[in-house]
């Protein structure tokens, strides 16, 4: 009984990760490619390095494919990489840097009133 | 085993792992081909991965396929209700074509046993007719 509660708390865990993870990823992938642009597995590198492994990202296909439908981000080359495969690297567009800076601003908002609630009070 | 071909073996399997846990459900030949290429970005700095790694790199494989099958506007509501309904629209069509063959067989059965009786009573009145000349 004690093992079925620990696991269904560990699964609550893992699911607050998951979609933590799936509200932040188009803020961090649009905040990487505000600085240059990168392929896929260059921004998985890249967010794991920057929180000291903190953060593994998931697969990128279906969030790539999002920002591009939305005109946040457009694939900029392509690149046949050391094991003669195709890398698609992916760049910003101005739309995108509009809804980075609206989506920094609601995180920071939110954020803040999280903090405030379960920290401060 | 050469590393490479080891390497291309366990990303072989987990991109397997991933179709299998995928059911058809929605197209995904591109999503698997990004995926491939980002095991095999992470491979090209990870030359001694293993399996286990990738799984612990990428998740388990049936956990990508749902992220991917929860993400795909193929499983939207309205789409899964789209297609339902086409289906049961074939379906009622051929369970209607089906009905209509087996009416017209039995019919042309019925018309046949008939036939078959007419011909009989035929061929006894002739005998009758015969025997009579005689």
């Amino acid at each position: 009984m004690k093992k079925r509660e620990e696991n269904s708390r560990q699964d609550s865990l893992n699911n607050f990760e998951a979609q933590f993870k799936r509200s932040t990823i188009p803020l961090l992938v649009l905040q990487l490619l505000s600085e240059h642009e990168m392929y896929a597995y260059e921004m998985i590198q890249e967010t794991l390095k920057r929180s000291d492994g903190v953060y593994k990202m998931p697969l990128l296909y279906t969030v790539l494919n999002k920002l591009e439908e939305q005109g946040c981000v457009r694939k900029s080359r392509q690149e046949v990489s050391e094991g003669n495969r195709v890398r698609v690297y992916y760049a910003i567009t101005d739309e995108g840097l509009d809804y980075l800076a609206e989506l920094k601003q609601l995180y920071a908002l939110l954020s803040d009133t999280i903090r405030t609630i379960v920290y401060q009070s | 085993m050469k590393q490479s071909e080891r390497i291309n073996f366990y990303i072989d399997t987990y991109v397997e792992k991933v179709r299998r846990e995928l059911y058809s459900l929605a197209p995904s030949e591109e999503f698997l081909k990004a995926l491939r290429e980002t095991l095999s970005d992470y491979a090209d700095l990870n030359p001694d991965c293993t399996l286990e790694d990738l799984i612990e790199q990428f998740g388990p494989p049936e956990m990508v396929a749902k992220d991917f099958l929860g993400d795909t506007k193929e499983l939207s509501p309205s789409k899964v209700a789209k297609r339902n309904r086409k289906r049961a629209l074939i379906i009622g069509i051929l369970v209607v074509l089906l009905a209509a063959v087996l009416f017209y067989c039995i019919a042309l059965s019925q018309q046949t046993q008939s036939k078959g009786v007419l011909e009989l009573n035929v061929q006894e009145g002739s005998d009758v007719i015969e025997e009579t000349v005689e």
